[in-house]
């Protein structure tokens, strides 16, 4: 990870791009209950634009969303020289190896299976956002 | 009386090959003799009368009308003995017309005599040689016409076999279409369930969490109720997607070489502690255990997990062991190329065992014992699961066990 871009980031800012409105509310519940803010979009168009306005510190992205995919969302984020850095955490329904394989190509750092554990995620997302320990 | 089948008949009289054709009727035989001896007996009533006559000469051409019938009736053998038979009969008819009547009969007799001879014995070879000739012909053409007959029969099997099988591949394609349709259906549903089940499950901890303090106890119980169906449901969920994409011939298998002490100590951290949840002794004996594999390792991790899962579920304050060996023996039925070897995957418990009745629907879908009905967790897929990938790594699992004795699973894996 690279520290001068961190620093340019809100640290546990996290965009979270979900299409499922009820789990998306869900997410942005128990998240900032666990003192993350988050920003949340729908669609991988609005996740593009959403990273290139506002860095977060993290993606937490699901990969299965209408129109553009989270693969192709996740491939243009790291095509920005300014987001290139940002971590990308993926869900999918089944992480197959091929999965894993084509995630590392374009760059998502973790996978979660969905249903999420929701404690190894929010521990994975301490990690990657930098901000240590409970608020 | 005298029809064709009478004249033709044909039989013992062709002695070279009589044995091939049918033989006369004894009764056609006898009136045929009755009619050679009938004409005998005219011969000889008119043959004194005709030496009477002014051509006297001509008295021994009269043996044709018996020599000559015998010869058509009887074919050669029939003229050649009538002939044989006419010498003493003439001789004593010319001899008794020239001692009383006419001295120069017994002379005048020969020539037609022998003409009649050389007659008989001439119609009985041409007539032995057209029936020969005709039966030949009628025995070609029959041969002929079954063997068309074959021919004919034998297309229609080929016919009929190739419209079974075109019947066939397409009740085939028919089934496998909808195998392939259910299991897309299957995995399609199961998607659709897990999106709100995941709300549900998620909104469940989150209630739990925001509930934490200050809650009333029975709150915190209900939660924990909903979040274990939930969970079990999911779980279900999950088995099934795993089902129709085994089914579906989604799933596919990897060959790559893999330390096999690594893959099994990865599984046991998973195990242990549900292993110390129902107080079980864990154990891992891989001392006669490869150390290195070529297969699926996540599919071998899913086979252990499943099997050493259930194991933990169905015993406590017991043991557990996997133990990993080379099989030194073939299995019954299934050849290994050389240089592969069967690796026995056996994990033992002592827990309450299984019925030998419940024993064999074991590896149905959705069969859960008693017992695993009483603990209310599970979903009866497990084993169905896992006895599917074993046949996908080329292996199979086999079970024994009694009732309140423990159980023993076996996954046999080829070793690459």
């Amino acid at each position: 990870m690279v520290e001068t871009t961190m620093s340019e980031r809100t640290p546990r800012k996290i965009l979270l791009v979900e299409d499922d409105q009820t789990i998306r509310q869900m997410m942005v519940r128990r998240l900032t209950i666990r003192g993350f803010s988050v920003v949340d979009v729908g669609s991988g168009e609005e996740a593009v634009r959403a990273t290139q306005r506002e860095p977060p510190a993290v993606v937490v992205m699901d990969l299965r969303l209408p129109g553009m995919c989270g693969w192709d969302a996740a491939r243009i984020i790291r095509a920005d020289p300014s987001c290139v850095s940002i971590p990308i955490l993926a869900l999918t329904a089944h992480v197959s190896p091929e999965d894993r394989v084509r995630g590392q190509e374009v760059g998502c750092d973790s996978f979660f299976s969905k249903p999420v554990d929701f404690e190894a995620l929010v521990k994975r997302l301490l990690e990657l956002a930098g901000g240590q320990g409970e608020p | 009386m005298i029809s064709d089948s009478w004249l033709n008949a044909s039989g013992a009289d062709c002695s070279r090959d009589s044995s091939a054709r049918p033989a006369v009727p004894a009764r056609i035989r006898l009136e045929r003799l009755a009619v050679v001896a009938l004409l005998l007996a005219v011969f000889v009533a008119i043959y004194i009368p005709f030496c009477r006559t002014t051509v006297p000469e001509a008295a021994g051409i009269l043996n044709l009308i018996w020599i000559v019938p015998a010869a058509v009736l009887f074919g050669f053998r029939g003229g050649f003995g009538a002939a044989l038979l006419s010498i003493p009969i003439n001789a004593s008819l010319a001899f008794y017309v020239t001692r009383s009547t006419d001295p120069g009969q017994f002379r005048r007799n020969i020539p037609g005599f022998l003409a009649a001879f050389a007659w008989g014995i001439g119609v009985g070879w041409l007539r032995d040689l057209v029936l020969r000739s005709r039966f030949q012909a009628s025995a070609l053409r029959a041969e002929q016409a079954l063997l068309e007959r074959e021919i004919a029969q034998r297309e229609q099997v080929e016919r009929d076999l190739r419209s079974l099988n075109a019947e066939l591949e397409q009740a085939r394609e028919v089934a496998v279409r909808a195998l392939e349709g259910k299991s897309a259906f299957l995995g399609r549903m199961s998607h659709e369930l897990r999106t709100p089940l995941a709300s549900i499950v998620g909104y469940a901890e989150l209630l739990q969490e925001e509930s934490a303090a200050g809650a009333p106890p029975r709150l915190r119980e209900d939660l924990g109720q909903i979040l274990s169906a939930s969970r079990h449901l999911m779980g279900l969920i999950e088995d099934l997607l795993d089902l129709s994409r085994i089914e579906a011939h989604k799933l596919e298998v990897k060959k790559e070489p893999f330390e096999l002490a690594l893959l099994v100590e990865d599984v046991m951290q998973l195990i242990r502690p549900l292993a110390a949840r129902n107080a079980n002794e864990l154990q891992v004996n891989l001392s006669r255990a490869p150390a290195q594999l070529l297969s699926d390792p996540q599919r071998l991790r899913q086979i252990l997990i499943n099997l050493l899962g259930n194991a933990t579920k169905f015993t406590s304050r017991g043991a557990i062991t996997l133990s990993v060996s080379v099989v030194h023996r073939d299995l019954a039925a299934t050849p290994l190329p050389p240089g592969v070897e069967w690796i026995e995957f056996r994990v033992a418990d002592t827990g309450v065992g299984i019925d030998p009745e419940e024993a064999a629907s074991l590896f149905g879908e959705f069969y859960q014992t008693s017992s695993g009905r009483q603990l209310a967790t599970g979903t009866g897929l497990g084993l169905s699961i896992t006895r599917r990938l074993c046949e996908l790594l080329g292996g199979r699992l086999t079970v024994q066990s009694s009732v309140g004795e423990g159980s023993v699973f076996s996954a046999f894996l080829p070793s690459r």
